[in-house]
């Protein structure tokens, strides 16, 4: 699992030629071996010793939690690496590409597999080295982008390797897996959970340590925007918290922590949804949806509840099937328009049937429609919280509120989103854009058909197979929901609907004037209502415009300020320079 | 007294040859093709001195012999520092290295007077009184690193060539972290000395990175990266726990070959471009892919991503600092962070982006493949790094 992808994309990389069939290879052994781990894992622990390295010793473990995450990372891999395969050949200077790609999944192979926490930061910092790499590979500006990205990640990385130390010279033990989780009372048992999160909270895109991601979004292949940000980071941040709060440590011990990072959650999903609401940019709204996901999870895990954690994990799995789609649809759209701005795409989908359906799916997924998986998942995150309101947190409203806010507005940016690309009138540049080759459709057709199945079969296949036996404890039966029923019900209700627009309206059809709430037209080609003007008017509210001029001048970014300060210094020594000079 | 001047060593002693002998054939080779005209046979001559005397410094058993041959490759180090630029505009880089060595000098010969012997294998167990070991590591910082004129350094480098650099860092700079591991991990010395010695290593590491923010030369941020990683393995060594001195040795491997290759990398590319200010270059990579990669091993391997070398030894020295105390280990990662910030820059301003008009003429392949094998054995060092951490901990044991 480790080596297979290296040397194919080593080989790949050697022989340019055959770069395609290697990674291909690479990635289907990669895939099959995950398969294997996976049912493996099922039947018993499996530890492999290496060696003892200055008294730390250097081992393996596969267990159910890091098995199905391997599964959900070799399968995600394959999809973006055989979509890449038409999809790059509109990028220039590629030779790296697959090498990378491989190597990125090396490397989550390395974490997830990892036995304890310095061989799992030895993979982490790997992974730091090709992510460094990999958005080296882009559109101009693509430099700028890596140097953030290998800033504000290594800046967390080294944040969490003084959390390691202090576990490793604090407590002796550094195991992943622990017999008995430990309590969080001690305070520097306590600094070094909080230092160790940091990291993964980078990783995984939460605020404020989110701000790479809408940056390579503007520059990286949708691809790597589909492995990296929406699905691998995510997949690892959010294991590493998982085995954190529920193996390592137990979460529950620490009310003020739990609070803590369920606040975390709560802003990152209504801001970066408000920042989604205002962008001109497919990949940018993309990328902040998937930013806003990320507190779900957060607050699911922080809840420390079993249906909480248990939804956290659920929403994580979810987060990397349909934020994988979203991104590698976005990048089919993305291959005819060449563009991803808002105001040149509309009317696909006629033209891209598959494309249309797949990303429908995964936009009412990701809002939390019913029956979808988006739905279920948040579904078990609300109950979790309703939960800790039972056991006397007083803050449960708020995060409730948050969360099922920040649904609706995911709702309302994807209708933004799919009115955008798919709807409409379409510009005349997009005229000869069709379904690309089934490399590309049948990835995104393939994610779609999981987000469904996970909703519709949500006890029958996600949560008997994945997570339930991914977690230490036993998770409760939990409120009344049937997903079959209702989407039998849901599958009538559409049928009587279809029925009626076909002898009612469709027969008939009439022509009204547009009405669009009031917002103001973009003046664009042909008089197309391109919907990139739609939640404008969110820029006009007193507070909210503050807040989003502030983010979009970059004041909650962590990266400017140190930006600044540096620059602050170039100054100084810059005028000095030329006084030397001159 | 009781004077040996005989020749010996264990692992470590072995592995610090290992080290400089490995950057010295690196840097002849390199020289063989960049050192040109009427001097050049004086320079080989001197790189020679000055790297048997290196070896003479990590095999000595008597320190007024380790302290001779660290003088005699300063000689050695300042004639080839002069290859282009007048003596007189070195006089006062000769001073400096003179107050150091008067000061290091004195030290040892209070310790030696009272001790009445020179051997170091005889200084177990006994204890060393404040002044002179604080004199003594004052001496060790100031020839080492700078301490605490550290812009000393860039000014020696301003014009040295790019073997010069990769000797100094590589070799010159770590006999101070010899005579440093010979004397004090081998007597005892109060505690406050070394808390001395590890807050003044940690303020010249955190200082040096901050100063490399305001340079605008691959030499100035170089030569700061050097002074700030130097800093970084005395820090690692005066935790005087396992893995710091573990860490601290293991980086002088890490650092010695990683940064060499940065300094032969910077000559390459100040060859092919005629600047070294970072402003004026750019989009290197275009023009030199396999430069700018290897370039990219060595920076990883310097900052202590994994998987270089740099890695394990980082790691090492954050243990050891987190073990002596939170402060210590939050600033060893602020050392770190900025080593990154440093590197990156450099890295970004020379090889990324559209880059000015500059011109980059052909590099010499030779050359260039120097830095590859640099860059793969800070690679391979990285994938076998419990070869030497299984090698060293015995002998730190």
């Amino acid at each position: 699992m480790l080596l297979i992808p290296v040397f194919t994309g080593l080989l790949g990389y050697a022989i340019g030629r055959l770069r395609n069939e290697f990674s291909f290879i690479g990635i289907v052994l990669n895939l099959y071996y995950a398969v294997r781990l996976f049912f493996r894992s099922r039947q018993d622990i499996v530890i492999y010793k290496l060696a003892d390295v200055a008294r730390i010793p250097v081992f393996f473990r596969l267990d159910k939690l890091s098995g199905s995450i391997l599964l959900f990372v070799a399968a995600t891999g394959i999809l973006v690496i055989l979509f890449s395969f038409r999809y790059m050949k509109n990028w220039k200077g590629t030779r790296g590409y697959y090498l990378y790609m491989l190597l990125v999944l090396s490397g989550a192979n390395g974490v997830l597999l990892a036995g304890n926490l310095p061989v799992m930061f030895f993979f982490w910092g790997a992974l730091l080295v090709v992510l460094y790499g990999m958005l080296l590979i882009g559109r101009s500006g693509a430099d700028k982008t890596a140097c953030k990205a290998v800033v504000v990640l290594g800046l967390s990385d080294f944040v969490m390797l003084l959390g390691i130390a202090i576990l490793v010279i604090k407590n002796g033990w550094i195991d992943l897996a622990p017999r008995v989780p430990m309590g969080l009372y001690d305070p520097m048992m306590v600094a070094a959970f909080v230092l160790i999160v940091v990291g993964a909270l980078a990783k995984a895109g939460s605020m404020p340590l989110h701000t790479w991601i809408p940056e390579a979004s503007r520059t990286a292949p949708a691809t790597v925007m589909a492995l990296i940000p929406a699905s691998l980071c995510g997949l690892l941040g959010i294991y590493l918290l998982i085995r954190l709060s529920v193996y390592v440590f137990n979460i529950g011990s620490n009310m003020v922590l739990q609070n803590v990072l369920m606040a975390i959650g709560a802003v990152t999903v209504v801001a970066a949804v408000m920042m989604a609401l205002v962008q001109h940019r497919v990949m940018k709204i993309l990328a902040f949806d998937m930013i806003s996901q990320v507190g779900y999870v957060l607050i699911g895990i922080g809840t420390g509840t079993p249906i909480g954690i248990a939804g956290g994990l659920f929403c994580m799995l979810n987060n990397s099937v349909y934020g994988a789609g979203l991104f590698l649809s976005a990048g089919s759209v993305e291959y005819w328009s060449k563009s991803d701005e808002v105001d040149k795409l509309g009317g696909l989908a006629r033209q891209m049937p598959v494309t249309f359906a797949s990303f429908l799916v995964f936009a009412l997924a990701i809002a939390g429609v019913p029956p979808l998986n988006g739905f279920f998942s948040k579904w078990m995150v609300y109950q979790g919280v309703i939960n800790i309101g039972g056991s006397g947190n007083r803050l449960f409203p708020f995060f409730l509120v948050a969360a099922m806010l920040g649904s609706v507005l995911t709702l309302a940016s994807f209708l933004k989103l799919t009115h955008t690309i798919f709807l409409g009138r379409g510009p005349k540049s997009l005229a000869k854009a069709r379904e690309g080759s089934f490399t590309m459709w049948l990835p995104t057709a393939v994610l779609a058909i999981i987000c469904i199945v996970y909703g519709v079969f949500a006890y029958q296949v996600p949560l008997p197979d994945f997570i339930y036996p991914s977690l230490p404890f036993c998770v409760e039966p939990f409120g009344i929901w049937q997903p079959v029923l209702t989407t039998l019900l849901i599958l009538i209700s559409l049928g009587i609907g279809a029925l009626i627009y076909l002898f009612g309206t469709a027969r008939k059809p009439i022509e009204v004037r547009a009405f669009v709430g009031g917002e103001k037209i973009a003046e664009s080609e042909e008089g197309r209502v391109t919907g990139a003007a739609l939640y404008s008017s969110l820029k006009r509210l007193p507070v909210i415009s503050w807040l989003l001029r502030l983010g979009a001048a970059g004041a909650f970014d962590l990266y400017n300020w140190l930006m600044k300060l540096l620059v602050r210094c170039r100054c100084v020594q810059d005028i000095k320079d030329d006084k030397r000079a001159g | 007294m009781n004077a040996w001047f005989g020749l010996a060593g264990g692992r470590v002693e072995l592995f610090f040859a290992v080290v400089f002998g490995f950057v010295g054939l690196m840097s002849l080779l390199y020289s063989v093709i960049s050192i040109r005209g009427k001097r050049a046979i004086a320079y080989f001559v001197f790189l020679m001195v000055l790297v048997g005397s290196s070896l003479g410094a990590v095999f000595s058993q008597n320190l007024v012999l380790v302290f001779v041959f660290w003088e005699i490759a300063t000689f050695a180090l300042w004639r080839m520092l002069s290859f282009r630029k007048t003596e007189q505009h070195l006089a006062w880089v000769w001073w400096i290295d003179f107050v150091a060595s008067g000061l290091i000098l004195a030290g040892l010969l209070t310790i030696l007077l009272k001790e009445k012997t020179a051997n170091i294998g005889q200084f177990k167990g006994i204890s060393v009184s404040l002044v002179p070991a604080l004199l003594v590591l004052i001496g060790i910082l100031a020839k080492s690193v700078g301490l605490p004129l550290h812009i000393w350094l860039s000014k020696r480098y301003k014009d040295a060539p790019a073997g010069v650099g990769a000797l100094v860092s590589g070799i010159v700079g770590n006999i101070g972290v010899v005579l440093f591991f010979k004397l004090f991990l081998t007597v005892h010395v109060p505690n406050s000395l070394m808390t001395i010695s590890a807050i003044l290593a940690l303020v010249l590491s955190i200082v040096a990175g901050g100063v490399a923010m305001r340079s605008n030369t691959m030499r100035g941020i170089l030569t700061c990266s050097t002074i700030s990683q130097s800093g970084f393995i005395f820090l690692g060594l005066s935790m005087l726990s396992f893995y710091g001195i573990l860490g601290g040795i293991t980086y002088v491997f890490a650092y010695a070959v990683a940064n060499a290759g940065l300094f032969f990398s910077m000559g390459l590319v100040e060859d092919a471009t005629g600047t070294g200010e970072i402003r004026r270059l750019g989009g290197g990579a275009r023009k030199a892919p396999v430069l700018a990669t290897a370039t990219a091993m060595l920076g990883f391997s310097i900052i202590g991503l994994p998987p270089f070398l740099g890695f394990f030894a980082r790691l090492g020295i954050v243990f050891g600092a987190v073990d002596e105390g939170i402060l210590l280990g939050i600033g060893a990662i602020l050392a770190i962070f900025l080593s990154l910030v440093d590197l990156v820059r450099l890295y970004t301003m020379v090889f990324l982006g559209d880059g000015p008009s500059n011109e980059w003429r052909p590099v010499n392949w030779f050359l260039v493949g120097i830095v590859v094998l640099m860059a793969l054995v800070s690679l391979a060092g990285g994938f076998f790094a419990f070869l030497p951490i299984r090698f060293l901990g015995p002998g730190i044991s």
